[in-house]
């Protein structure tokens, strides 16, 4: 018998091996809404990239230019996915300038809740990601975005970012957008609100470091990009010689040159910009330094009655009598806390950002005029 | 249309109570339904054009809410069928037929054109690149690329225009008298401002030397806050 044959006989005599049960096949069950924030996949994704639909950097644009002076503010829709924040939507939050802060507070509340709710009746997004806010001159370190940038991040699931939107540099020529987070260091100390100097030496804290910049993209879909390809298409119906010239020049979307602008205009505004924040960084620096010194008098003079008083016991003592107890001194001589270093701390961010954008405009300018110049040379 | 009426309300408030003129409704769009082909014939009367059966209704009740003006309907053609380009078109109504009744109306087309802000251009500019770009993405640019890539294309025009100069001057070309006036005007008044250059050279050195030292300074203060300094 040959070899193969007597593999083949064995093989016939071992039972045929039952087909292996089909592995059971696991049923889904919905995940009870108690635990579904404690199996929360997504929230482990740290957020890489903050990605702008191109439907939301238009309507900020539009909204930015429409609001008076750079107050623009609201709030961005989307979904954050895989560590990308994926931004499809926005609408914008009135601006209140009275003075009641509870009835605007409710008021902005009834107006969101109104919106998400009238967007979701159309099946759009209603998942609220962060905010966004207009800014000129480069400068958006107030309060405010501090206050709302850290409500989000505490609420939302991966943290708000801010989306700051710098006007007058899209007015010259580069559309400007920026992604903010809070620093967690910065979280820590806004939590505690605690911003005395030794909590701030603590953290190492200086303006640079409150918050961190998330890289951004603007993505455009499919449909987009086909209708803005046709729009910018040069279409040969041009009078002028489009054979002569070498290629068409005419398109419903021209080429601009704005940014080739020389003009100064810009400069002395944020030098005005510069000159004020340094003005008020100056008296905020002095009521910071009146508060210390009011502190520092209070100690003193806390420092001289336990004196007096460790005196009068060592003579009492020494006459015999009771010493004079030393424990309620500290409730008659209250020591003011250590003043907030938050205010100074955003006012030399500003005045930062105000130098930034100064020295960015002097750069191109000074590029700008050797390019002047080397094109009147010739 | 309770839903109409709510977002036109907070559209408007969220633009801000300071805008002196007031947003109104003008007209309504819709997408979708594209053109036939003229060879399928006229059989098919839905969706031609980009207008539906639907349409003279909501028409009808466009022109209530935009009264007295007459409602605008904007087409919008996302040209995903084949034979049809991308594109927009705009109409107003006008009854048409023996009774006045409220679905009867004929689209009449009016010129459309596409207009935006010159502080728009550089969002339009934004997209525009991230439309071209491969997967459709695209991160926003500094000023110096933009600045970059503008020069480039300056220098391109110009020399688009040499060539077509040097070609005219050898003789190859047909000079063109309207184009060769249109660029001795442009390219001939070059401002004579040798000592004016100079100046504004030395405030832009100047401006930039004192921006780095406000921003040195601003660091030096945080730090000394840090230090324990006042």
């Amino acid at each position: 018998m040959s070899a193969p044959s007597m593999a083949a006989t064995l093989a016939a005599s071992l039972p045929a091996p039952s087909a292996a049960p089909a592995p059971a096949a696991p049923t889904y069950e919905a995940i009870p809404p108690s635990m579904s924030t404690a199996i929360d996949v997504e929230a482990e994704i740290p957020l890489t990239c903050v990605q702008l639909d191109a439907l939301v950097v238009s309507k900020i644009i539009q909204h930015s230019q429409d609001a008076p002076a750079a107050s623009a503010h609201g709030l961005l829709l989307g979904l954050d996915l895989e560590g990308t924040l994926e931004v499809s939507n926005s609408f914008s939050l009135p601006n209140h300038t009275s003075d009641d802060d509870e009835k605007v507070s409710k008021s902005l509340v009834r107006y969101q809740t109104s919106m998400l709710r009238s967007l979701r009746e159309v099946q759009g997004d209603d998942n609220v990601v962060g905010f966004y806010q207009a800014t000129s001159l480069g400068a958006f370190y107030n309060q405010s975005l501090i206050d709302t940038q850290a409500i989000h991040q505490e609420r939302l699931r991966h943290g708000g970012v801010v989306v700051v939107h710098d006007l007058s540099q899209t007015a010259r020529g580069t559309a400007s957008f920026r992604a903010f987070k809070l620093t967690p260091s910065f979280m820590d100390i806004y939590k505690k609100s605690n911003f005395s100097a030794s909590s701030l030496v603590h953290r190492r804290l200086t303006f640079s470091s409150i918050l961190e910049e998330v890289p951004l993209r603007i993505r455009t879909n499919p449909l987009l990009s086909s209708f803005l390809s046709g729009l910018a298409a040069p279409s040969a119906t041009s009078p002028y010689t489009s054979a002569h010239l070498g290629s068409p020049a005419t398109s419903a979307i021209p080429p601009s040159y704005s940014v080739l602008d020389l003009g100064n205009s810009g400069l002395a505004r944020n030098l005005e910009h510069v000159a004020e924040s340094i003005d008020n960084y100056r008296t905020e620096e002095g009521n910071v330094a009146y508060a210390s010194r009011q502190i520092a008098r209070e100690k003193l003079r806390l420092e001289t009655h336990l004196a007096k008083r460790r005196e009068e016991n060592a003579q009492r003592v020494s006459q015999g009598l009771n010493p004079l107890p030393e424990e309620d001194v500290s409730r008659t001589f209250k020591i003011p806390p250590d003043p907030s270093r938050l205010e100074s701390l955003l006012l030399l961010g500003q005045l930062d950002a105000y130098a930034k954008t100064l020295e960015s405009t002097a750069g191109l300018g000074l590029a700008k005029m050797y390019a002047a110049k080397a094109g009147h040379a010739t | 249309m309770e839903y109409h009426r709510s977002m036109f309300e907070m559209f408007v408030r969220g633009r801000g109570d300071a805008n002196k003129e007031q947003l109104n409704i003008v007209g309504w769009y819709a997408t979708g339904g594209a053109e036939k082909q003229a060879s399928q014939g006229l059989v098919q009367g839905q969706d031609q054009n980009g207008l539906g059966t639907y349409s003279a209704l909501i028409q009808n009740f466009y022109e209530q809410e935009t009264a007295p003006y007459p409602a605008v309907h904007v087409a919008l053609d996302t040209g995903t069928e084949q034979g049809v380009g991308a594109g927009v078109r705009a109409y107003v109504s006008s009854p048409v037929g023996v009774t006045p009744k409220a679905e009867n109306c004929v689209f009449v087309p009016i010129p459309c054109e596409l207009r935006f802000r010159d502080t728009e251009r550089a969002g339009l500019d934004l997209l525009l690149s991230s439309a071209s770009s491969p997967n459709g993405t695209a991160a926003p640019t500094t000023p110096l690329s933009s600045l970059h890539d503008a020069l480039l294309s300056t220098s391109s025009a110009l020399s688009r225009v040499l060539a077509y100069v040097q070609a005219v001057l050898r003789g190859t070309v047909q000079p063109d008298p309207a184009l060769g006036r249109y660029l001795w005007s442009v390219l001939g008044t070059v401002p004579d401002e040798e000592g004016g250059w100079a100046t504004s050279l030395q405030d832009t050195l100047m401006v930039s030397y004192l921006a780095n030292l406000v921003r040195g300074e601003a660091e030096v203060a945080a730090r000394l806050v840090l230090a324990g300094g006042t």
